[in-house]
């Protein structure tokens, strides 16, 4: 076999698409032979992992969660689909039929009357003329053909001819062939004249079309009337009986759907390439083409790939928010296995989980979701759970969620003197260091530690809890009211608590650190449910993210790149709580992580030439 | 307890919503491109699976959605009468149309140069490749979506891959031509 640069064999065996046996061992002793060919084979391969790796980071746009919402609503409108499948089959058949069948006879109907009507007309003409020439001039009723054929002159003076056509004329008949003969407009008036036409008339041809044009204005101008009448009456009577028997129509999942999606049109709009465009043309992007959480998505973590068979890998980093240093910063990511699942032909499939995020209201005051929650949402938002369903993760890529905490006031005060030791003790910490840096018997560790006693992850009494929510109410009733709330809200969480606590602190342990923090230092607890192949029931596993007084510029290199993503995306959209936010703090954060990452490059270059254009 | 066969068809759908609401809404967006068009063919899909038998169609189930995807897609094309087929020549006076190619590749990452090089490719070839490398479908799944022979898809993937291959071998040879010559 002799090696051509143009046989797609070549491509198809390099993509593992050659069946045939025989085919493929004479591919394989060429590549043996032929160092050229085995080059070749090679580039195909190198170009397809190369295009695979970036289409791979390619996401469809849209918010599936709400879409998969808008599903199941528009799911459980759907009556049996099984019994009326064959209904619902033949109802759109029968409908046309006798929308048909109705235009059909109602085009007849008008062909008919037009006929009687020109039939009426040619017998009066004929009579007319009759009594016109007389009845020795009458020529025999069965040749009624040279009457038109010759005119004579009438009494008044004006010839048959003349009264014939103002008649034809006022049936709109003139227009059907000004040029013809006589005869052929008199053959055009109806049945009898047709009969009376010569069959090897060189104009019957003619006479035909123009009874077809004839028939076409009768449908033309009577018969949609006629239909479209009956439909109307058809409708309005379906309305009454749909409306007698008080049947709402369910809503169709397509109207469902679209309306979500006209709904979100300005969340969906947006990916990298509108904010390269913008800052390639010397010009920031609008607000609404900077969506925080899709920067983050764009952006790949490099820490969190689970490592061999694992399918799923969950982490939870806590730092100092470096754009609002009252505040906390956590970073969830959740990361899918290379090869976690494949289907019945064996490939891969993409991960569906299950993400729910929990906020210790005793030590989280509020919470703000980078991306989701914008500014037009208050910031004091009561809700500390968040739950997203990820449709999609596809294998060896991560989903990163970005939440900024407000922690209660002890906390704040405890994590601001935490972050001030860590600041002087800079260099002594590690990335991604556990290290404790307190300030034992400070008033910030008395603090620490009373919250830490009334925590929602270990003992917490609702007394404490509604305490730790804000002022205690004025009205008793209202704060045993919210006493009630909580105390069930905690009921609720608590056999779940029960059983992940033990594996929870396993896995804080193993993840982050070799000190045994307890579960009541948790300010969040982040459960990912899934499914791995084969197994009906979810998987669930639990991690806890703690305070542990880190400052962001410590932190792990993808929480650092991911706040520098989160921080650029608020100073984009100018937003409200960007806080002490700087282009140049971006720059700080992100320089020293971005390695060779082109992306990460890329991403400081954006930077770089976007400070320059808004000149902060 | 077993499951009614309407909760199972429900289960069903909402399992294949899950899986390829994304994969589709993307290839819809590469054929029309336009997110809002791609999301109505996909959700009309989505509709369409609704009606139908699950019996039916439950072992072709990506290649079904795929093909009625693709069906709707061309419709839209066709109502917005915008379905030109893109052409080798049309294509290759695209690639050139680019004022600095050389320097413009030389400043993305590879593998964002084999995507710019996908994209410049005709309609025809990039949809197959998109098919196969993206969407993870065989030779023959894509003939069928496509309703192309077996042979034409493995020639617009074939001619496609080698195109990209080619534009990546020569960027790499201007990216060598200028790095600084060492000295002897």
């Amino acid at each position: 076999m002799i090696f051509d640069p143009d046989d797609p064999r070549l491509t198809a065996f390099a993509l593992g698409e050659l069946d045939d046996a025989g085919e493929s061992a004479r591919i394989k002793s060429l590549l043996a032979e032929n160092a050229e060919a085995r080059v070749y084979v090679e580039d195909v391969r190198r170009a397809a992992r190369l295009l695979a790796e970036s289409l791979r980071l390619e996401t469809a746009p849209g918010n599936a969660t709400e879409r998969l919402e808008a599903l199941d609503r528009a799911l459980s409108g759907l009556k049996s689909r099984r019994k009326e499948t064959i209904l619902r089959r033949l109802r759109p058949s029968f409908s046309y039929a006798v929308a048909a069948a109705i235009a059909a006879l109602a085009i007849g109907l008008s062909i008919q009357r037009r006929t009687e009507r020109l039939r009426e007309r040619a017998d009066e003409a004929e009579a007319l003329a009759r009594a016109d020439l007389g009845s020795k001039d009458s020529p025999p009723a069965s040749a009624p053909a040279p009457i038109v054929n010759a005119p004579s002159p009438s009494r008044d003076g004006k010839s048959f001819e003349s009264k014939q056509k103002k008649r034809l004329s006022e049936d709109d008949l003139a227009s059907l062939g000004d040029g013809d003969p006589p005869e052929e407009r008199f053959f055009a008036r109806g049945i009898d004249g047709l009969k009376q036409a010569p069959a090897d008339s060189p104009s019957a041809a003619k006479t035909k079309a123009n009874r077809r044009r004839a028939g076409d204005l009768a449908s033309n101008f009577v018969a949609p009337k006629d239909v479209e009448l009956e439909l109307q009456d058809r409708v309005s009577k379906e309305s009454d009986k749909k409306t007698a028997r008080n049947e709402p129509s369910p809503p169709s999942l397509q109207t469902l759907m679209q309306n979500r999606s006209r709904a979100s049109d300005r969340e969906t709009a947006v990916s990298l390439d509108p904010l390269r465009r913008s800052i390639r043309k010397r010009s920031l992007p609008s607000r609404d083409e900077v969506r925080i959480d899709r920067l983050l998505d764009f952006y790949r973590a490099t820490d969190s790939i689970p490592p061999g068979n694992e399918p799923i890998a969950a982490t939870v980093e806590v730092a100092s928010c470096p754009w609002n240093p009252a505040r906390e910063l956590a970073r969830v990511s959740l990361s899918a296995g290379r090869t976690i699942a494949k289907d019945g032909s064996g490939k891969p499939i993409a991960l569906r989980a299950r993400v729910r995020i929990v906020c210790d209201p005793a030590r989280v005051v509020s919470r703000r979701l980078l991306g989701r929650d914008d500014e037009s949402r208050p910031v004091d938002r009561t809700s500390a759970i968040e739950t997203f369903e990820i449709a999609s993760l596809a294998p060896g890529t991560s989903k990163v969620w970005f939440l900024e905490l407000e922690p209660s006031v002890g906390l704040r005060d405890s994590s601001l003197a935490k972050n001030a030791a860590s600041a002087a003790a800079k260099d002594s910490i590690e990335v991604g260091s556990e290290k404790r840096v307190g300030q034992p018997g400070s008033a910030g560790e008395a603090a620490s530690r009373r919250a830490k006693k009334e925590s929602h992850f270990g003992d917490v009494s609702p007394s404490a809890r509604s305490s730790s929510l804000g002022p205690p109410p004025s009205n008793p009733a209202a704060a045993s009211r919210k006493s009630a709330t909580t105390a069930s809200n905690r009921i609720r969480d608590e056999s779940l608590e029960q059983k992940l606590e033990a594996s929870s602190l396993k896995a804080a342990n193993s993840d982050q650190g070799k000190s045994s923090p307890a579960p009541g230092d948790a300010l969040l607890k982040v459960t990912i449910f899934y499914e791995t192949p084969g197994n009906v029931r979810e998987e669930e596993t639990t991690r806890l993210g703690f305070d542990r007084g880190i400052k962001y510029s410590s932190a792990t290199a993808d929480f650092r790149f991911g706040a520098a993503v989160a921080e650029f995306g608020l100073l984009l959209r100018d937003a409200p709580e960007k806080g002490s936010a700087s282009f140049d703090e971006v720059l700080r954060l992100a320089e020293p992580v971005a390695g060779d990452d082109p992306h990460r490059r890329e991403f400081l270059d954006l930077v770089r030439q976007a400070q320059k254009i808004s000149g902060r | 307890m077993s499951k009614t066969p309407e909760s199972a068809d429900r289960e069903w759908v909402r399992e294949a919503f899950l899986r390829f609401e994304g994969p589709l809404t993307l290839y819809a967006a590469k054929l029309l491109g336009n997110v809002d068009r791609a999301r109505d063919a996909t959700q009309d899909a989505f509709v369409k699976l609704c009606g139908e038998d699950r019996e039916e169609i439950q072992g072709r189930l990506a290649e079904w959605l795929f093909t009625v995807v693709r069906r709707r897609a061309f419709d839209i094309l066709r109502k917005e009468g915008r379905l030109t087929e893109l052409s080798d020549a049309r294509a290759e006076s695209i690639a050139a149309d680019d004022p600095e190619p050389a320097e413009a590749l030389e400043r993305e990452e590879i593998a964002l140069r084999a995507v710019k090089c996908l994209d410049a490719l005709p309609a025809g070839q990039r949809e197959a490749i998109r098919l196969k490398i993206q969407h993870g479908f065989s030779y023959k799944e894509i003939s069928r979506i496509t309703g192309r022979s077996v042979s034409s898809v493995g020639v617009l993937i074939h001619v496609g891959l080698k195109t990209i291959r080619g534009r990546l071998l020569s960027a790499d040879l201007r990216a060598d031509d200028r790095k600084p010559i060492p000295e002897a």
